[in-house]
C-alpha cells in the first residue's frame, strides 16, 4: 500500500513486517520516531515483540545480544554518539556472528554538538564486522531493512542499515509499504545457528588463547566476503517478490564518461540531476552509487567504473588525518588492481551543510582541470 | 579426555562456542597436598580402658539405629548394663566437649544402649571349635567374663572355673543391690554365657581342680581377682567391731539382713568400696559417717557416688587419719583420730601431714575398714609367683610362663571393672595370637588421637549436659531399691545429639558441601577425595568439625 | 528428577575449572545451582567467573553461558529473558552471575536499570571486594581500610564499602538478599524462594578470597561465617523495598576477630579497628530498626486491612 511517509516511518514499517521478536529502543535525534514507532506497533498490538525500553544505547546493544543469542530475531534504531557508545559491543555481536539488524539515522560527531548529517558515525565503524548499507530514498530505506534481515539471517553476521539525518529521516515520500504476507514469504521464522539451548548446554565466547583466535576471524572474513554475491541473491529473490531491485552498486551513465562521480545515500540523489544539466552542457560525467559499504564491493565498482575515467569521490565524512573515508577504500581497490584511473578527493555536507548541485559541478570542472592533485582533498562548499 | 586444539579451520565451529567439558583438565596436579579422609581415636575411647569405639555408636543411638549402636559396644565391652551403672567414666574426663560446655554423659548414654539390648536381643549360641584350642579361664569376675566373652567369640571352646556358687565376682559380691540391681546382673550374665562359655561353678583351682589337670587347656587366663582386706596395722584393728567394710558388703550382697537401727557406723577409706559400705549401713538403719584421709575433692570414689551419699545423710569427715581403736564396751568402740592438713607442692602434688595437736576421738558401734584390697597368690602355681609379692603382667596380659596370662584385680594396680574389662580383651587377643603363633606386635593399634585444639567448634553451640533422674534420698535410703533411674528416651538423644564424634566421621557433609572443586567424592556415607581434581585448598581439613580428614604432602607425585 | 537431574545435583558444574584453591565462589556457584537446578541459562560478564569457566572450546558449565562484556550483565540477561519469554519459554530461570566490579561500578547503571524494569531474572553479585580478575584492584565494594594494588599502603581505601543491598531495596524490587557460601543451608534456601518470585530478584554473596584478601586457602568458610558473626555482613531480606527481615542473629563478635586473619587489613592501627568496630555497630543498629520498623508496618497494615 502506498502512503506519504518520511524515512523513519519507512524503516520502522519495515521493522514490524519483519517480526522482529525483541527491540530494544532508546532515543537520540534523529533516529527517535523510529523508536517512538516502534513501541507505538507494540502497544496497539500490531507488533508481537518483547519491547526492552534500555537506559543507554550500549545496553540497546548488549540486550539484543542477549536476545538473538537466544535464538530472537531483533530489531534497534540508533545515531551518532549512540552508536559510538555501542562500539565496543558492535565488534562483540559481529564476533558472535549474530543476525541483527540496526537502522542508523547517519548524524555526525561532536565535539561540538551537532544534530546534523552526516556519515562518519556509521564509517567509524567500518572495522567491527558489520554489514553496512547506505539509502538514497525512502523505499529503498523500507526494502533495504527487510533486506537486511535476509542476508544477516543467511550469512549470520549484523547488518546496518544507514538513513542520513532530516533529508531521509524527516523529509516525506511516496513508500510503497508491503502486504505482510509477501514479507513472510520472504522471511520466514528465524532458524539461529547456534542458541542459548537448556537441551543443548554450551558456553558462548569463551576466553580464546591465540591458537583459535585467527582461525574464528579467518572464517568470518571468508563469510564477508561471499556476502558480495550472497546480496545478488537475495536482491534478486526480492525483486522477483516485490518487483523492486537494489544493487550493490548502481552505475549510472558511465560507460562513455570521461569523469565519474562516486558517492552514497541522498547526496546520489542530487548528483543524478546535477549530472542531468552537465550532460546538457555537452560534459560526459557519469554516477556510481555505492549502496553497500561493507563488504567493500570492490569487483563490482571495477566493473562499473572504466578504465580510462577521472574518478570523483564524494565522502560525506572526514576521518581526521587521513581525509575522506570512500576514496581511501577505493584506491585500496583500485591500485590492488593495477588500475590508473585518476582519482580525485571531495569533502562535502559535513555536519549536514547541504550538497548543493553547484558544489557538485564546481567539483566536477575542477576536477577535469586536475586543479586538485590526486591525493589533495577540495574542501566543497566550505567557508575557506 | 584431552585438551582440544583443532589443527584446521575447517575443524572448527563459525563462532567460540564450547565443544565439551573441563574434566579433561586435572587440576589435582596443582596442589602439593592433598586431604586424607583418616578417622582417628578420639579421647573418650583412648581413656576408656575396655576401649569401646564410643563416637560411633553414640552417633548410631543418634540416627536410633538402636541395635548397631548396641552391636558396636558389645565388640569390646560385653556388659554395657552393667558398666552404664557402675563404671568410674573415666570416658567423660577426657570428653572434648567440656571445653564448650560439660563432658557428654557416656555414662548415661551407656546404660541406656546396655538395658536396651538386654531388653530387645537374645544371645545366641556359638558354635566353638576345639582344634583350635581349649581356653581355662579362672574367675567369674568381669576380667575372667571378658577374657572368655572376646575368644568364644573368635571361636574358642572356653571353660570359666569359678569358686563361688554364682558367677559375677566383685560384681555380685561387692556391689550393693541399690547400684547394680541383681537381675540385671544375672540377665546380662546370662546374655554372655548363653553364647556357650561352660562356667563350672564350686570349682576353685588350686584346691577342687589342681593347676596341674588345667594342662589340656592350651592357654589358661587367671583373674581370680583381690578380695584380701588390707590391713591398716592400727592397735585395736582385731577388735569385734572393727570389720572389714568388704566382708560386710560382701554379706549384705549374700542377702543377710543386718539390723543397724540407731547405731554409729564408722567407715574408713575415700574409694568406692567406702561409699558402698557407708551407704548398705545407711540403709540398714545407721547413722554413718565416712573418715577420709584426704579431702573431699581428692576421694578416688566418683564424685556422683559421693553426692547421693551425703543426699542420703552420710557424713563425710575429711582430712582425718585414724591412729588406733579402743575397746569401750561389746557395741562400742573408740576410734582416736589426728587432723590432717593438706599441702601442695611445686609441681601440683598434694601431700597430707598430720597437725600438731590435732588429736581427738569418735564412738561408734561399728567400723568399717575400706584401705584397698590385695589378691591372694599362695594360690597359683609356684612357678607365677616366684616373687610372691606381686604378679608381673605385660600390658596383655602375658606372665612370665607361657600359656598363662592374668588380669583383672589381680594383676592390676587399678583395680576397675572397666581395666578388667580391658585386660581381660586384651588377654584375648594374646592368647588367639599365641595359638595362632602370630607376633603380637601386630595387635598395636593406631594411636592418632584427636585434641581439642584439631575440633572446629563453630559447628556446635552450648548445650547443657542433660541429666538423669534418681530416686529422692529420703525415699531410697530406706531398701535397696535401684537409685539410678537413667535417662528419658528424649533426653538420651539430646544427649548424643552433643557428642563432637572426635576423629570419626559422621557424614555431616561439610567436606563434600564446601568442596569448590566437586573433588569430594559420596558415596553412601563414605567419602573419598578426587585426587584428579584436589586443589589441596584445605577447606574441607579445616570445616571437618571432627578431624577425620588430614592434610597429608604428596611424595614422589608425578606431574 | 531425570536421571541428569540427579547427576546435576550431585555435580552442577564440572571439575577442572581454573578458579584458585579455596575460592569461594566456586562454593556459592555449586549451592546455587543445586538450588536453581540445570533449566537455568548463566550470563556471566568479564570477571574471575569468565576465566573460571575455561577456555574455548571446553567449559566447565552444565548449563547454557553466555559469555558478556563487562557492564552489561543486566542488560544482556534482560535481552535473553525477553526472547525467552517471546519463544513461550516461561520456565526456564535467567540468572546473571557478575563480580563486584561489574556490579557496582562498571555494570551499576545496567543494574539500575534493570531493576527499574523489574525484568524478569536473578542477578547474583559474588563479591570478592575488588577487582581480582585483573589483579587485585579497589572497587566500589572494597570495604574502608582494605590493601588493593591500587589503594596500596600509605593509601589504603579511607572510603566506606558502598551499600548495595540498600541501593537495589531502594529500586522496590520483589527481593533483595545477602547470602554467605558458611551458611549453606541458608543460602539455598534463598535461592529457591528466589526463584518462585517474578521480576528483578537481586542476592549479594560474600566470596570471600585467599588471593585477594590475603589468607591461607583453608580459611574461606570461616571468613564467610565471621563476617556474619561480627556483624560485618548481615543475613537479611528486602521484599519490595519495606519488609525488612533478618535471617540469623550473629554472636556479635568483634570485627577484630575477622580483619585479623587477613592480610589485607594488617597493617591497621588500633583506631582504624575501632573506627571500623564503630561503623559496624551503627550499621547494625540501623538494620535492627529496619526490621523492626517493617514489623511494625505490616502489624499496621493488617490491621487497617481488617
Amino acid at each position: 500500500m502506498k502512503k506519504v511517509i518520511t524515512g523513519n516511518q519507512a524503516a520502522a514499517h519495515a521493522a514490524r513486517l519483519a517480526r522482529p521478536d525483541v527491540v530494544a529502543v532508546y532515543p537520540i535525534t534523529p533516529q527517535t520516531s523510529v523508536s517512538e514507532m516502534m513501541a507505538e506497533f507494540v502497544a496497539r498490538g500490531l507488533l508481537k515483540a518483547r519491547l526492552i525500553r534500555v537506559e543507554s544505547e550500549h545496553s540497546v546493544m548488549a540486550a539484543l545480544i542477549g536476545a538473538s543469542m537466544t535464538g530472537a530475531r531483533t530489531f534497534t534504531a540508533t545515531s551518532s554518539h549512540g552508536l559510538a557508545l555501542m562500539h565496543e559491543l558492535l565488534h562483540w555481536a559481529a564476533g558472535a556472528r549474530l543476525p541483527i539488524v540496526m537502522v542508523n539515522v547517519n548524524r555526525a560527531m561532536g565535539t561540538p554538538w551537532t544534530i546534523w548529517c552526516d556519515h562518519l558515525d556509521s564509517l567509524s565503524q567500518r572495522d567491527t564486522g558489520w554489514m553496512q548499507f547506505y539509502c538514497e530514498s525512502s523505499q529503498e530505506a523500507l526494502d533495504t531493512v527487510l533486506q537486511a534481515y535476509k542476508l544477516a539471517e543467511k550469512v549470520n553476521l549484523p547488518a546496518m542499515v544507514n538513513l542520513d539525518g532530516f533529508y531521509l529521516s524527516h523529509t516525506v515520500e511516496p513508500v510503497d509499504i508491503p502486504e505482510q504476507d509477501l514479507v513472510d514469504a520472504f522471511l520466514p521464522t528465524r532458524i539461529p545457528l547456534y542458541r542459548l539451548d537448556i537441551s543443548d548446554p554450551h558456553s558462548f565466547g569463551a576466553l580464546t588463547s591465540p591458537e583459535h583466535y585467527y582461525e574464528l576471524r579467518y572464517k568470518a572474513q571468508k563469510q564477508m566476503e561471499q556476502v558480495k554475491q550472497i546480496i545478488k541473491t537475495v536482491n534478486a529473490e526480492f525483486s522477483r517478490i516485490f518487483g523492486r531491485s537494489w544493487p550493490p552498486v548502481e552505475a549510472i551513465e558511465t560507460q562513455d564518461a570521461e569523469i565519474i562521480i562516486v558517492t552514497m545515500a541522498t547526496a546520489v540523489g542530487t548528483c543524478r540531476w546535477t549530472i542531468r544539466r552537465l550532460r546538457q552542457q555537452g560534459l560526459r560525467v557519469g554516477l556510481v552509487k555505492l549502496k553497500m559499504f561493507r563488504p567493500f564491493p570492490g569487483e563490482d565498482l571495477l566493473e562499473a567504473i572504466p578504465e580510462g575515467p577521472r574518478v570523483l569521490v564524494l565522502d560525506r565524512n572526514l576521518s581526521l588525518g587521513l581525509g575522506g573515508i570512500i576514496q581511501q577504500e577505493l584506491k585500496n581497490i583500485f591500485y590492488s588492481a593495477g588500475r590508473r584511473n585518476q582519482i580525485f578527493s571531495a569533502i562535502a555536507g559535513l555536519g549536514g551543510r547541504d550538497i548543493t548541485p553547484e558544489q557538485i559541478e564546481l567539483a566536477v570542472k575542477q576536477s577535469r582541470q586536475d586543479m586538485y592533485a590526486a591525493g589533495q582533498i577540495n574542501w566543497l562548499g566550505g567557508k575557506i | 579426555m584431552k585438551r582440544r586444539v583443532y589443527t584446521n579451520q575447517q575443524e572448527m565451529p563459525e563462532v567460540a562456542i564450547s565443544e565439551s567439558g573441563s574434566e579433561w583438565n586435572l587440576t589435582g596436579t596443582w596442589s602439593t597436598v592433598v586431604p586424607v579422609h583418616q578417622n582417628k581415636n578420639a579421647p573418650c575411647r583412648i581413656d576408656c580402658p575396655v576401649g569401646v569405639d564410643i563416637p560411633v555408636y553414640l552417633d548410631l543411638i543418634k540416627q536410633k539405629k538402636y541395635l548397631k549402636a548396641f552391636k558396636i559396644v558389645k565388640q569390646t565391652n560385653p556388659m554395657p548394663a552393667i558398666t552404664g551403672r557402675v563404671c568410674y567414666h573415666p570416658c567423660e574426663d577426657g570428653c572434648n566437649r567440656k571445653i564448650l560446655d560439660q563432658p557428654l554423659a557416656i555414662h548415661s548414654l551407656e546404660r541406656f544402649i546396655g538395658d536396651w539390648g538386654l531388653e530387645n536381643v537374645t544371645t545366641r549360641k556359638l558354635k566353638a571349635d576345639p582344634e583350635k584350642g581349649k581356653i581355662a579361664v579362672v574367675g567369674s569376675g568381669p576380667a575372667g567374663i571378658s577374657c572368655a566373652y572376646h575368644l568364644i567369640k573368635k571361636g574358642y571352646p572356653v571353660t570359666v572355673f569359678e569358686k563361688e556358687s554364682q558367677a559375677g565376682g566383685m560384681l555380685r559380691f561387692g556391689i550393693p543391690e541399690y547400684r547394680l540391681p541383681e537381675r540385671v546382673l544375672d540377665r546380662e550374665l546370662k546374655s554372655i554365657f548363653d553364647l556357650g562359655i561352660e562356667l563350672r561353678l564350686n570349682c576353685q583351682v588350686g584346691k577342687d581342680i589342681t593347676w596341674e589337670e588345667l594342662a589340656n587347656f592350651a592357654a589358661v587366663f587367671i583373674a581370680s581377682g583381690a578380695y584380701r582386706s588390707r590391713k591398716m596395722n592400727l592397735p585395736g584393728e582385731n577388735l569385734d567391731q572393727v570389720k572389714p567394710a568388704l566382708e560386710f558388703l560382701i554379706e549384705a550382697n549374700l542377702g543377710r539382713k543386718f539390723d543397724l537401727t540407731g547405731q554409729k557406723v564408722l567407715v574408713l577409706g575415700r574409694g568406692n568400696t567406702a561409699l558402698d559400705a557407708a551407704r548398705t549401713a545407711l540403709r540398714f538403719g545407721a547413722e554413718v559417717s565416712i573418715l577420709s584421709r584426704s579431702g573431699r575433692e581428692e576421694m578416688i570414689a566418683t564424685p556422683e557416688e559421693i553426692q547421693m551419699a551425703v543426699e542420703e545423710g552420710v557424713q563425710i569427715l575429711e582430712l582425718v587419719d585414724v591412729a588406733g581403736f579402743e575397746w569401750i564396751d561389746p557395741n562400742q568402740i573408740r576410734v582416736n583420730c589426728i587432723r590432717l592438713q593438706r599441702e601442695v607442692n611445686r609441681s601440683g602434688q598434694i601431700k597430707y601431714s598430720s597437725l600438731a595437736d590435732s588429736q581427738f576421738s569418735l564412738t561408734g558401734n561399728l567400723v568399717l575398714v575400706a584401705k584397698g584390697q590385695d589378691a591372694d597368690l599362695q594360690i597359683l602355681p609356684q612357678n607365677l609367683t616366684k616373687d610372691s609379692s606381686s604378679l608381673e603382667v605385660d600390658q596383655w596380659g602375658r606372665t612370665s610362663q607361657e600359656k598363662f596370662y592374668a588380669g583383672g584385680d589381680l594383676a592390676l594396680s587399678n583395680k576397675t571393672v572397666a581395666y578388667a574389662l580391658g585386660s581381660g580383651r586384651k588377654a584375648a587377643l594374646a592368647i588367639e595370637a599365641y595359638l595362632k603363633k602370630m607376633d603380637a606386635q601386630a595387635l598395636e593399634e593406631n594411636i592418632l588421637i584427636t585434641k581439642e585444639t584439631d575440633l572446629n567448634l563453630d559447628y556446635f553451640a552450648k548445650t547443657p549436659r542433660e541429666t538423669e533422674s534418681l530416686l529422692d534420698p529420703q525415699v531410697r535410703k530406706v531398701g535397696f531399691r535401684e537409685v539410678n533411674l537413667g535417662m528419658s528416651q528424649e533426653s538420651i538423644l539430646k544427649e548424643v545429639a552433643r557428642c563432637f564424634s572426635c576423629g570419626t566421621c559422621n557424614s555431616c557433609d561439610n567436606c563434600f558441601t564446601f568442596c569448590p572443586d566437586l573433588a569430594t567424592y559420596k558415596n553412601n556415607h563414605q567419602y573419598r577425595v578426587v585426587t584428579e581434581y584436589c586443589k589441596g585448598c584445605g577447606i574441607c581439613v579445616q570445616e571437618c568439625p571432627r578431624d577425620a580428614i588430614e592434610l597429608m604432602v604428596k611424595f614422589g607425585e608425578e606431574l | 528428577m531425570n536421571t541428569s537431574e540427579v547427576e546435576f545435583m550431585e555435580a552442577p558444574f564440572h571439575p577442572g575449572h581454573l578458579a584458585c584453591a579455596g575460592c569461594a565462589e566456586r562454593i556459592g556457584h555449586k549451592l546455587a545451582l543445586k538450588a536453581l537446578g540445570p533449566k537455568t541459562i548463566l550470563v556471566v560478564p568479564a570477571c574471575c567467573s569468565t576465566v573460571i569457566d575455561g577456555i574455548f572450546p571446553h567449559t566447565a558449565s552444565k548449563v547454557p553461558l553466555m559469555h558478556t562484556a563487562f557492564e552489561t550483565t543486566a542488560a544482556a540477561a534482560s535481552g535473553v529473558k525477553a526472547a525467552l519469554v517471546a519463544s513461550g519459554k516461561t520456565d526456564i530461570t535467567v540468572l546473571g552471575w557478575a563480580g563486584d566490579g561489574g556490579t557496582f561500578d562498571i555494570g551499576f547503571q545496567a543494574l539500575s536499570a534493570a531493576a527499574e524494569r523489574n525484568e524478569d531474572f536473578i542477578y547474583v553479585c559474588y563479591d570478592n571486594e575488588a577487582y581480582m580478575n585483573t589483579g587485585i584492584q579497589r572497587s566500589s565494594a572494597t570495604p574502608y581500610g582494605a590493601w588493593t594494588t591500587t589503594t596500596p599502603l600509605g593509601q589504603t581505601k579511607d572510603l566506606p564499602k558502598k551499600d548495595i543491598v540498600e541501593i537495589m531495596a531502594a529500586h522496590r524490587i520483589p527481593y533483595v538478599t545477602t547470602v554467605s557460601p558458611a551458611f549453606p543451608q541458608d543460602l539455598q534456601n534463598k535461592f529457591r524462594r528466589a526463584k518462585k518470585i517474578s521480576g528483578f530478584r537481586f542476592i549479594h554473596l560474600l566470596s570471600p578470597c585467599p588471593t585477594g584478601w590475603k589468607f591461607g586457602s583453608d580459611l574461606s568458610i570461616k571468613l564467610g561465617r565471621l563476617a556474619v558473626e561480627t556483624n560485618i555482613f548481615p543475613l537479611y531480606e528486602v521484599e519490595k523495598g519495606e519488609i525488612y527481615r533478618i535471617n540469623y542473629r550473629p554472636k556479635g563478635l568483634p570485627v577484630e576477630a575477622y580483619l585479623s586473619e587477613q592480610g589485607r587489613f594488617k597493617h591497621l592501627k588500633p583506631e582504624e579497628m575501632a573506627y571500623i568496630q564503630e561503623c559496624v555497630d551503627k550499621n547494625w543498629h540501623q538494620l535492627l530498626l529496619k526490621e523492626k520498623n517493617s514489623q511494625q508496618s505490616e502489624v499496621l497494615e493488617k490491621s487497617n486491612r481488617e
